[in-house]
């Protein structure tokens, strides 16, 4: 029964930005599911995929 | 099945963390924004500020934490430099940060440090910037915390804001009243509804949340932390009758300990929220190892618990209350000893005065010199801490003493350069003006003026005479002070005394061979030239004084002999020369670190740039200084430039709420001590009442003072003397039926242009009043012609306007070259009082240049504004930009924020990615 939760990745599309998750992650967070959002700068698909994928959290301690 | 309430969900506050979840998403889209977030004692607001963090780990924000420390004998700043110079990669650079400490502008340069910092931060990643207990930073850290938000608008960082509802200090008053002002959300936190707190019980005592229990915790007024506390009580007694008084649970937690780790805790209490443990065994004459175990039991008592490596009062309201079990005498008593032990601790002076400010009684000789010593240490970098010190000291001395002389003339410094004006007069007043008996109060006095001259005129001409009636003014200060004395005269208004004063001043400082006062005497005398109409003896006087002033070492020039000497360039009508010299002082002034004369140029460039009709950069630079007030202090010289022409070019494009509210605050011009402060005042009432077409009544009323001061030496009208401001009178004169005293301004200007034939600008100005009076079209004509030698546009535009009233059929031509010099300089109104004189003689329409494609809001920029976006949008800091540019900061950041209203966005990073399509 005790598999590691999932991270789950919210990367955002075109013509919006984060604060489309203002409510998806408070709820997560709730359900003591990690989250990640990276910035992501809707530039070129290159580069946003680029930084979604290396995307860590810096000062994250989770516990 | 229970658990400590510590570690429970947040109930009741979903309202709440709504607003914060929003927030925290819009900041990692590169918006932030400020929430305010009160609530009384014990609310939750710090459990809140720990939620918003949480929320914001997805985003993988920078967070910042800034806290208020209750005991407030932190060095000025510390507050928040903790936060920027922590973790890995500080905002602040450490030795920096230091250097500066040292500085005299201290808080001007160290504000720009944090700005550009917090800048360059948030560049890279979204800040979260958490402050608890915003009612207990120190000066320095709420100077910077209200500032910078509004300076940092359009950056993606989210100042969230924890502070108590109550208003018992100034400081903590007046940013919540800034931040309020600008745009931030406030979040009210209450008592809970019945079901949180219901909740908040069977959280921590799961099912076994009894009726008897819920019922307890109803009566507990559903404050979460006595909730809490009372949760912990059951707990930990296992019975439900516990009285819901928090002093009284807290006072039980404390009866179950030692009477050791009691009495160990208790002075613990007095001294401190955050314990020092070498230094409570110092207090307790105890080596710090026999701590271990009463602070053992405070912690498993939950009385005080661990923050970061210090251990803390777990709340406030927890000290407090073992506070209060100790006797007021008795707490006097340790604290007054503490002082002592703090000095042998090396401790700073500020913190011996922190406990010494509650703890000395009269007559202590060894407290009053302490906190003059932390006065005086705090002078730079918090004067306003620093005069609250001087004042205790003040009252602990007796009075009528030579002590107590000498601490009154240090307060009043002290609050002079806190900004406290009114207090520093009123106390200024109980010392008895005569009878200064030595070296010391005189020089004191001396340093009084300097600190008064940039706020009040009359003030410093006050303090000036004390100290030059003293027999024990050495040479050099005499020089000094009489020089001050004969600047300050002129800037009031009295030029017969200011002559005479001068004449001393040049004599005292030849004979004690100081230049610098030389140089400032000299500056004088060319106003005083200036105002008695001998224009070219002005400027020679003025170069003599530029001269000589290049040889003194910039920390010891009291006032501008450069800034001057602008002037007299604007005013003849060449505000192009003036702003070549605004912008190589500026130069100069950043170089060397010199905030004040930053601000003296930023202060001058407001007038040479309305002058040069420059309307939206005027007004972005008047901004922009007016912003500076928090760390440099407004006054007298502030308002008679830059709050005036920030009403003035309100007038010019239509802002007539915005020109509402800066007369509003001019208010306090027309009843200085200084006539010429006083003149100003009400001239800049006439202009608003008159576009506010009051009532000729009113006008008159208003104009009644600058009438009667026509044909006297000095400024009727604005100050600095605006020439073109005579055919301004002439206009409003006639049109409220005083002829008389048109006449009178008139025959005075064809006196001053007479009399300075080499000052062509004086005849336009004559020419152009006369014609105006007498409906005389050639001379308005010949007013025109000179002034198209100037680069002066609203003069000229005005001139024109005039001549078509008196043409008639003609008209049609100067009525179309007015209106495209108003719409060139940005003066909305006048183009449109132009375009409505084209309809009567028959042009119908006729488009503006500004009218372009839709969607191109590009093109309504100025240049200025196009130039400070193109810098940041690649990149550049505000400091960056005012260093290319030649601007002081504050005023990079009007024009970014006049730039993103007129560009429709909020933040730097809408601004990059518009840029990006645009290119």
């Amino acid at each position: 029964m005790n598999h590691p939760k999932p991270t789950v990745v919210l990367v955002l599309g075109a013509f919006t930005d984060a604060s489309s998750f203002a409510r998806i992650v408070p709820e997560l967070l709730d359900a003591g599911i990690p989250v990640l959002a990276p910035p992501v700068s809707l530039r070129s698909l290159v580069r946003d995929a680029a930084a979604a994928a290396t995307a860590t959290i810096p000062g994250d301690r989770s516990a | 099945m229970n658990k400590d309430p510590q570690l429970c969900p947040l109930r009741g506050r979903d309202r709440e963390l709504a607003v914060l979840s929003e927030r925290l998403a819009a900041l990692a889209g590169g918006r932030g924004s400020t929430v305010v977030v009160t609530g009384a004692p014990g609310t939750g607001k710090s459990r809140l500020l720990l939620e918003a963090e949480r929320l914001s780990r997805p985003y993988g924000l920078r967070v910042l934490r800034v806290s208020g420390e209750p005991d407030a004998a932190v060095m000025p700043g510390e507050g928040l430099l903790r936060a920027l110079l922590a973790g890995p990669e500080p905002v602040l650079d450490a030795a920096r940060a230091r250097a500066l400490a040292t500085r005299p502008d201290h808080r001007y340069w160290l504000l720009q440090e944090v700005q550009e910092g917090l800048e360059r931060v948030a560049a890279r990643r979204p800040v979260l910037l958490l402050v608890d207990d915003l009612q207990w930073c120190d000066d320095l850290t709420m100077l910077a915390l209200r500032a910078l938000p509004g300076r940092l608008a359009g950056v993606a960082i989210t100042w969230l804001f924890a502070g108590r509802p109550g208003d018992d200090n100034a400081g903590y008053t007046e940013t919540r009243a800034r931040l309020e002002a600008s745009g931030a959300t406030t979040v009210r936190l209450d008592r809970l509804d019945d079901d949180a707190a219901a909740q908040m019980a069977r959280d921590v005592l799961g099912d076994e949340a009894s009726l008897a229990v819920l019922a307890l915790v109803g009566g507990a007024g559903n404050n979460p932390l006595l909730i809490s506390e009372l949760l912990s009580g059951i707990r930990g007694e296992g019975r439900t009758d516990l009285p819901a008084r928090f002093g009284t649970l807290v006072g039980r937690r404390l009866g179950r300990l030692t009477p050791d780790g009691r009495a160990v805790l208790e002075v613990a209490a007095v001294l401190s929220r955050r314990i020092d443990v070498p230094f409570l065994g110092a207090v307790l004459r105890r080596p710090p190892a026999t701590l271990v175990t009463p602070l053992r039991e405070a912690q498993v008592e939950d009385l005080v618990h661990t923050d970061e490596q210090d251990l803390v009062f777990r709340h406030d309201l927890i000290r407090e209350a073992v506070r209060a079990t100790v006797p007021a005498a008795v707490s006097r008593a340790i604290r007054r000893e503490a002082a002592d032990l703090a000095a042998e601790f090396g401790h700073s002076p500020a913190e011996v005065a922190a406990l010494l400010t509650d703890s000395a009684e009269p007559g202590d000789e060894e407290a009053v010199a302490t906190l003059r010593r932390a006065a005086a240490e705090l002078a730079l970098g918090a004067p306003s801490r620093a005069a609250d010190l001087s004042r205790r000291a003040l009252a602990l001395t007796a009075e009528y003493s030579p002590a107590h002389r000498a601490i009154t003339v240090e307060t009043i410094r002290l609050l002079w350069l806190a900004g406290r004006a009114a207090e520093a007069t009123a106390l200024g007043h109980t010392l008895l003006v005569d009878g200064i008996d030595s070296a010391t109060e005189a020089s004191a006095r001396l340093g009084l003026a300097a600190a008064s001259s940039q706020y009040s005129f009359a003030e410093a001409v006050l303090q000036c005479e004390i100290a030059v009636g003293s027999a024990a003014l050495p040479l050099a200060g005499r020089a000094q002070a009489l020089a001050l004395m004969g600047v300050n005269l002129t800037m009031m208004g009295d030029f017969d005394r200011a002559d005479e004063v001068l004449g001393r001043a040049l004599a005292a400082a030849a004979a004690a061979g100081d230049d610098g006062a030389r140089a400032v005497g000299l500056a004088s005398s060319s106003v005083s030239a200036l105002y008695h109409h001998r224009w070219q003896q002005a400027v020679e006087l003025a170069d003599e004084a530029v001269a000589l002033s290049r040889t003194v070492r910039s920390d010891q020039i009291l006032w501008g002999a450069v800034q001057w000497r602008s002037w007299l360039d604007s005013l003849g009508g060449r505000p192009d020369r003036a702003l070549q010299s605004a912008a190589e002082g500026m130069r100069t002034a950043q170089h060397d670190g010199q905030a004040w004369l930053v601000r003296q140029w930023s202060l001058d460039r407001c007038r040479l740039l309305y002058d040069a009709g420059r309307l939206a950069d005027a007004q972005a630079e008047a901004e922009g200084v007016l912003a500076m007030a928090d760390e440099l202090g407004a006054g007298n010289y502030a308002d008679c430039t830059a709050l005036t022409i920030a009403a003035r070019v309100a007038l010019h494009t239509g802002d007539l709420a915005a020109a509402h509210r800066y007369d509003a605050e001019a208010e306090r011009m027309r009843t200085d001590r200084a006539p010429l402060v006083r003149r100003a005042g009400a001239w800049l009432g006439v202009l608003v009442a008159v576009a506010h077409s009051r009532s000729p009544a009113r006008i008159r009323e208003l104009l009644v003072q600058g009438a009667a001061a026509i044909g006297s030496v000095g400024p009727a009208l604005g100050t600095p003397v605006d020439p073109a401001d005579d055919v301004t009178f002439v206009r409003i004169a006639v049109a409220i039926g005083e002829p008389d005293w048109a006449e009178r301004a008139v025959t005075v200007a064809e006196k001053r242009a007479a009399a300075n034939p080499g000052f062509p600008f004086l005849a336009a100005t004559a020419d152009h009043a006369r014609g105006l009076l007498a409906g005389d079209s050639d001379r308005i004509s010949d007013a025109i012609e000179i002034y198209r030698q100037f680069p002066r546009s609203l003069p000229l535009a005005a001139a024109l306007e005039d001549l078509a009233a008196t043409t008639g059929e003609q008209s049609r031509p100067a009525l179309e070259e007015a209106l495209s010099l108003y719409e060139s300089t940005g003066a909305i109104r006048d183009a449109a009082r132009v375009r409505s004189a084209l309809r009567k003689v028959g042009v119908r329409w006729r488009g503006t240049r500004s009218s372009s494609r839709p969607g191109d809001r590009w093109s309504l920029l100025t240049a200025t504004e196009a130039a400070v976006v193109e810098k940041v949008a690649a990149g550049a800091t505000n400091r960056q930009v005012a260093t290319a540019m030649f601007l002081s900061p504050h005023t990079v950041s009007t024009h970014l924020r006049h730039a993103f209203s007129k560009l429709d966005i909020n933040s730097r990073v809408e601004l990059a990615r518009l840029f990006a399509q645009r290119t």
